[in-house]
């Protein structure tokens, strides 16, 4: 690696931490939901803490999505190589769980808490 | 074209192939749906040791013809696979012009580009803006990824020089 490379790959590192922070901006979240979309159309949406399985049809088959313990995974689907369910649980707040195959996207949402800072107390 | 540039030209694309085909089996990055990109390295080859136009031959003939031999033609993976190609052989192309970066800093940008490429073609493939959320840990991975085919590819480059 000469010089040039090892800038332009710090470069690239920087820009890749960047856009995880943007990327992985936490709310002060109060509540998390599990919002699932078939392509680019919201088809229903689970509030992550109540423990639930719900089924929703994909290109492929039914998909059965589960949610507990405050985490959601796709527990069982037909795809060739089962990419999602792999994907396991996950809890933080816009993780995705991708099921290409079947058009069926599952995007972890939060609703940000109502603040409390002393600034927004008006005193007359 | 002479004989024996056809006969190199044909076996880097076999060879690219068949890496293709094989990598999801042997080299697995451990996270779902992303892989090294191995078959990239055989591009970068044909670049440095023939130029620009067979490194965009080979590249674009690998991944028609290994996305009709996975049966995954005109599927999701085939328009990610090509737009990411398309990404990252542009930037090869541009980074060898310049003559700047060696071939592990052009395999590392990339393979960064080919990331950025397949996540804007699957979020026009879907029409979900949200696919973003995805590009942080792909793009690490191809850091890494990217480092050990230019790696890779460096010491075969050195060797035909010979």
């Amino acid at each position: 690696m000469n010089k040039w490379d090892k800038i332009f790959a710090l470069i690239l590192l920087l820009l890749t931490i960047l856009i995880f922070i943007l990327t992985s901006k936490t709310l002060n979240v109060s509540r998390l939901e599990a919002v699932v979309y078939k392509y680019d159309q919201e088809i229903a949406r689970y509030d992550m803490n109540v423990d639930q399985q719900h089924t929703v049809k994909g290109d492929l088959g039914d998909i059965v999505i589960e949610i507990k313990g405050g985490r959601v995974r796709i527990k069982e689907e037909i795809s060739p190589l089962h990419y999602c369910s792999i994907m396991s649980w996950q809890d933080r707040v816009n993780s995705l769980i991708v099921c290409l195959p079947n058009g069926v996207y599952i995007h972890i949402e939060g609703s940000e808490a109502p603040s409390n800072r002393l600034e927004d107390v008006k005193i007359r | 074209m002479k004989i024996k540039k056809i006969t190199q030209l044909t076996m880097l694309l076999a060879m690219s192939i068949l890496i293709n085909i094989i990598e999801p089996a042997y080299f697995v990055s451990g996270i779902p749906g992303v892989k090294f990109g191995v078959a990239n390295s055989i591009g970068l080859i044909a670049l440095y040791m023939f130029g620009h136009k067979e490194m965009w031959n080979i590249n674009f003939l690998r991944v028609i013809l290994a996305s009709i031999l996975r049966g995954i033609i005109f599927g999701i993976g085939f328009w990610m696979s090509l737009s990411g190609i398309i990404l990252s052989t542009l930037f090869s192309s541009i980074a060898y012009k310049i003559n700047k970066l060696s071939p592990i800093g052009i395999s590392i940008g990339s393979a960064y580009f080919h990331t950025i490429g397949q996540i804007v073609a699957l979020v026009f493939l879907t029409k979900n803006i949200m696919m973003i959320y995805w590009l942080p840990v792909p793009l690490f991975v191809s850091l890494i990824a990217g480092y050990l085919t230019g790696f890779i590819s460096n010491i075969v480059i050195k060797r035909f020089k010979r």
